[in-house]
């Protein structure tokens, strides 16, 4: 009994009692054991010699918390419901020492949708390799392909499909690294397009103990299918400032802008003119100019984490060219929106961080909301990391949406795991 | 036969509480380097992979491998990160498609060879294994051994 209670009191023991001092370290001859490491190929900036493959996933579980008879049943699936989310696939590789290649991919279940008719399309075809029984299959969606070159260590260039460089979400976009289950409603709103096509620079130059980053891009701009078209003629151009100070450990102010032309359109028709000669007619379709203005500010002290954004968004639609929906056209007008998000990280329980996050949105006027409609909105959760690249989220969220027409409360909770492989 | 087990379990735990005591570190630079004085700032931007110009030449830092004790007392340090931030940090560096971290080299003596080898490199190694060939960077214009060397374990 004695030896195992000394057994268990020795770590305490050995730790109370004075440790004798060590010798002094022998330090080898230095010259003749460095000259047995071998340092052969360990260049300060190598290209990899493969791709780097990695990526991030999840899956959730949601409950709406609303009447059956809720409004808000018709817009979002109101049965409690397991989901996978991301199954997102990256392939990198630094080609040389200033060349680098970046892809993402995200793999789908989509396309399973409501159609006009209100049924639900899934996507099926006889499996070959299993007596040609229906198998279910799904899309690819590019997240991010580019080419970058480092100019030097102030400027780097990528050309061709990127996340728009505003605030802190959208770069954010990989759920093991975003805080809650879902984004803030303004975000996926997309008053910033979320990705564009075309020429983005950035870099950074300390000033200081201040380091300022920025951004530029020149693009597609929005449209139907940016990624490989621009409909108009009209490049987008946009722009980020971030000031990285070093207030309270780290406080990151950032102000982003968007300026472009939406176009979405029939396809160019042959039609014969007056003289009677053939001609290519380009139809009107669907085209507004817009601007986008964002601010945001990020600290991260300690355990602490506080970020906040605010966005706006305004729409003008060309004449001639104004989209029609259901109950008249689509209004111009300001959309604007603002959350703030606070956590603590606490370095016990699975580095549990409790957070929370306030939200108000201001939507444009429509036929369905009514006119200048809001939407209040806070969340309260859990956020867990037992491991580096694991991401357990617990979540409840509750909202009201108010506008003449309508005075809808959403209460919904959510779960997730997510991770990084 | 039991107090002689009892006496070797110690002896063994003991010892373990001796070797996780961590030693000095200092910054190191290849001699001949410009570089005479950094502040923490910008050693936590280049061991963060932010670009870092002294004199128009750009650090090239070498770290080690994480949970190492030299990594562990440096991440801590200068960092201001515990082991868990750490790694949570690369991680979420890497889903945003950031730079990645600074190249890990297997032991001090890699270090002491690769950062006497070329002029741009960085690093940090425990003060009793600094060789001829490498100079010692002041950190916020402290030299190791002064009052408020920022890497004095505490």
């Amino acid at each position: 009994m004695r030896t195992v209670l000394l057994v268990l009191i020795a770590p305490a023991l050995a730790a109370a009692q004075p440790v004798e001092p060590a010798p002094p370290p022998v330090t080898p001859p230095p010259t003749t054991v460095i000259d047995d490491v071998d340092i052969a190929g360990l260049e300060p900036s190598p290209a990899d010699e493969h791709v780097n493959i990695y990526g991030f996933a999840d899956v959730s579980w949601r409950a709406l918390l609303i009447p059956r008879s809720g409004l808000g049943a018709n817009y979002f699936p109101k049965e409690n419901t397991f989901l996978v989310g991301n199954v997102n696939l990256y392939a990198t590789k630094k080609l040389s020492k200033r060349w680098r290649s970046f892809l993402e991919v995200r793999f789908l279940y989509a396309p399973i949708e409501k159609t006009a008719d209100s049924t639900f399309a899934t996507t099926t075809a006889p499996d070959p390799a299993d007596l040609e029984r229906p198998i279910s299959w799904g899309g690819i969606s590019i997240e991010r392909i580019y080419l970058e070159y480092e100019v030097n260590e102030w400027l780097t260039v990528q050309a061709g499909s990127f996340l728009t460089p505003y605030g802190i979400w959208n770069v954010d976009h990989g759920s093991p690294t975003i805080i809650p289950v879902t984004r803030p409603y303004i975000i996926g709103e997309s008053l910033f397009p979320a990705q564009q096509t075309g020429l983005h620079v950035y870099g950074a130059r300390p000033v200081g103990e201040f380091l300022v980053k920025y951004d530029a891009t020149l693009t597609n701009g929005r449209g139907p299918f940016q990624a490989v078209r621009d409909m108009d003629d009209n490049k987008a151009i946009g722009g980020r400032l971030e000031l990285e100070t070093p207030w309270l450990d780290g406080v990151h102010v950032g102000l982003s802008g968007y300026r472009g032309r939406f176009t979405n359109r029939p396809a160019d028709v042959i039609t014969v003119d007056a003289a009677g000669m053939l001609v290519n007619t380009t139809p009107a379709g669907t085209s507004y100019d817009e601007y986008s203005v964002g601010a945001d500010v990020l600290l991260h002290r300690g355990p602490l984490h506080v970020q906040a954004e605010v966005i706006g968004n305004d729409r003008r639609f060309r004449s001639g060219a104004r989209e029609v929906t259901r109950g008249g056209f689509t209004t111009d007008g300001w959309y604007s929106g603002a959350y703030v998000l606070a956590a603590y990280r606490l370095d016990r329980w699975w580095q549990v961080m409790p957070f929370a996050v306030l939200e108000v949105d201001r939507l444009r006027s429509s036929a369905d909301l009514g006119n200048q409609p809001s939407i209040y909105q806070w969340t309260a959760g859990l956020n867990f990391r037992p491991d580096p690249s694991v991401v357990l989220k617990v979540q409840y969220t509750e909202a009201k949406i108010s506008s003449p027409t309508v005075v809808q409360p959403f209460r919904a909770l959510m779960a997730q795991a997510a991770w990084a492989f | 036969m039991c107090i002689r087990i009892v006496v070797l379990v110690t002896v063994l735990l003991a010892s373990g509480v001796a070797e996780g005591e961590p030693r000095p570190l200092v910054v190191v630079v290849a001699k001949g380097s410009t570089v005479k004085n950094l502040t923490r700032t910008e050693l936590k931007r280049c061991f963060t992979s932010s670009p870092v110009v002294i004199d128009g030449e750009r650090l090239v830092p070498f770290n080690y491998p994480p949970g190492t004790a030299e990594r562990v007392a440096f991440d801590r340090l200068i960092l201001g990160m515990s082991p868990e931030e750490v790694g949570r940090f690369w991680v979420d560096r890497k889903i945003r498609g950031e730079s990645a971290a600074p190249r890990a080299l297997p032991s001090v003596l890699h270090v002491v060879k690769i950062v006497a080898k070329f002029p741009a490199a960085v690093s940090y190694i425990p003060a009793d294994q600094v060789t001829a060939d490498l100079v010692i960077v002041a950190i916020d214009g402290v030299l190791p051994g002064a009052a408020g060397y920022l890497l004095r374990p505490r």
